[in-house]
């Protein structure tokens, strides 16, 4: 069966309110919108929350999709709980302290093992802004064609490659200093 | 985890749209070496029993959706239901409005019985309609009499018999 039709099935078993299908949708996106969360929040706990409201979230708003590219909508539905969460003032304060923590930690040795690895790149991740910061992560965890990014934001794809671009590169910039 | 593009998007021909082919080249290049580096570096996943408990929270709510879901069908059904009565009832009132006049007409026709409007003998159905014929066929014979001045009046008219009577109760009564 093409990935396609399954993910069709899927969803309208979703739509059925069937609890082996929301299961299965789980299966399927889990890792990609956590890493989405993480990578936004930069802990593990937020993203933990995020990820069960976001699929929560799902049942009461499956209905409302129809049709189109799933991801792209999955995806914006990510973006609304993300930006749900940064109006909480609270948690906000709370994230804020966590960043500015863990950018004190920069100045300890760096160590070559996976896990610090990915610490370099949340540490970086946070110098740029928030705007930015989410449209890489949109691309790469979401990963919606430009086309889709540029339509779910609401800007001309011209914008959209411009920025992603400006990002990316200064993303680069930010993992070779810091490797040197 | 690898940031793959399912859309076989071509990076250099979009990027051509707005730049001349080499920076085009050299911003598709860049993208993807960028790419690469959110590659290298793979945000942790999410443990299993969060996604253990993220399952059983959607089941209870799947299935507290499924109910409500059950419920709106029967409440749609049983308001259906109550329109068509309604609507029923409507009609019916109308209609029985108009047809209204006709069981008042019966009523009146019914007060009379038929047999009675039927029968050529009236004083046997009705001692009230059997003095009146009484009281007509009385009637009948004194203006019978009267035409024929056979009340016992000696050649007088009646008039002059009426008169006559006028004076003599006249007279009585002022003699006392």
């Amino acid at each position: 069966m093409a990935e396609s039709e399954e993910l069709a099935q899927i969803i309208a078993g979703c739509k059925k309110s069937e609890t082996d299908s929301f299961s299965r949708l789980i299966d399927i996106y889990s890792t990609r919108c956590y890493g989405y969360f993480y990578r936004l929040t930069g802990n593990r706990d937020v993203s933990d929350e995020l990820l069960s409201r976001l699929f929560v979230k799902l049942v009461e708003k499956i209905h409302s999709f129809r049709g189109g590219s799933f991801e792209g909508w999955l995806f914006k539905v990510a973006s609304n709980i993300f930006h749900d969460h940064l109006r909480d003032k609270q948690r906000q304060k709370k994230l804020l302290q966590a960043r500015i923590e863990r950018l004190q930690e920069q100045t300890e040795p760096a160590k070559d093992s996976v896990d610090n690895r990915i610490d370099q790149l949340q540490i970086q991740l946070e110098k740029l802004d928030q705007d930015t910061r989410e449209l890489i992560l949109l691309r790469f965890y979401s990963q919606l064609s430009f086309k889709e990014i540029a339509r779910m934001r609401s800007e001309p794809i011209g914008t959209t490659l411009s920025k992603l671009h400006r990002a990316l590169e200064k993303l680069r910039k930010l993992m070779e200093r810091k490797c040197t | 985890m690898h940031m793959k593009n399912n859309k076989k998007e071509n990076l250099r021909e979009l990027f051509e749209k707005f730049l001349d082919s080499h920076k085009a080249q050299q911003a598709a290049e860049d993208i993807k070496n960028a790419g690469e580096i959110l590659q290298q570096h793979p945000a942790p996943g999410p443990s299993a029993q969060l996604l253990e408990g993220i399952k059983a929270q959607v089941a209870i709510k799947a299935a507290a959706r499924r109910k409500a879901i059950a419920f709106r069908r029967i409440a749609y059904r049983v308001a259906a239901t109550a329109a068509v009565v309604i609507i029923t009832i409507s009609v019916g009132v109308k209609l029985f409005e108009k047809e209204a006049p006709a069981p008042k007409a019966l009523a009146l026709d019914l007060a009379i019985p038929a047999t009675t409007w039927d029968s050529n003998n009236l004083a046997e159905d009705d001692d009230y309609s059997a003095t009146l014929v009484a009281e007509i066929e009385q009637i009948e014979r004194d203006l019978l009499a009267l035409q024929l001045d056979e009340n016992g009046s000696n050649g007088l008219s009646v008039v002059e018999v009426l008169e006559m009577e006028l004076n003599e109760i006249n007279e009585n009564f002022w003699k006392g």
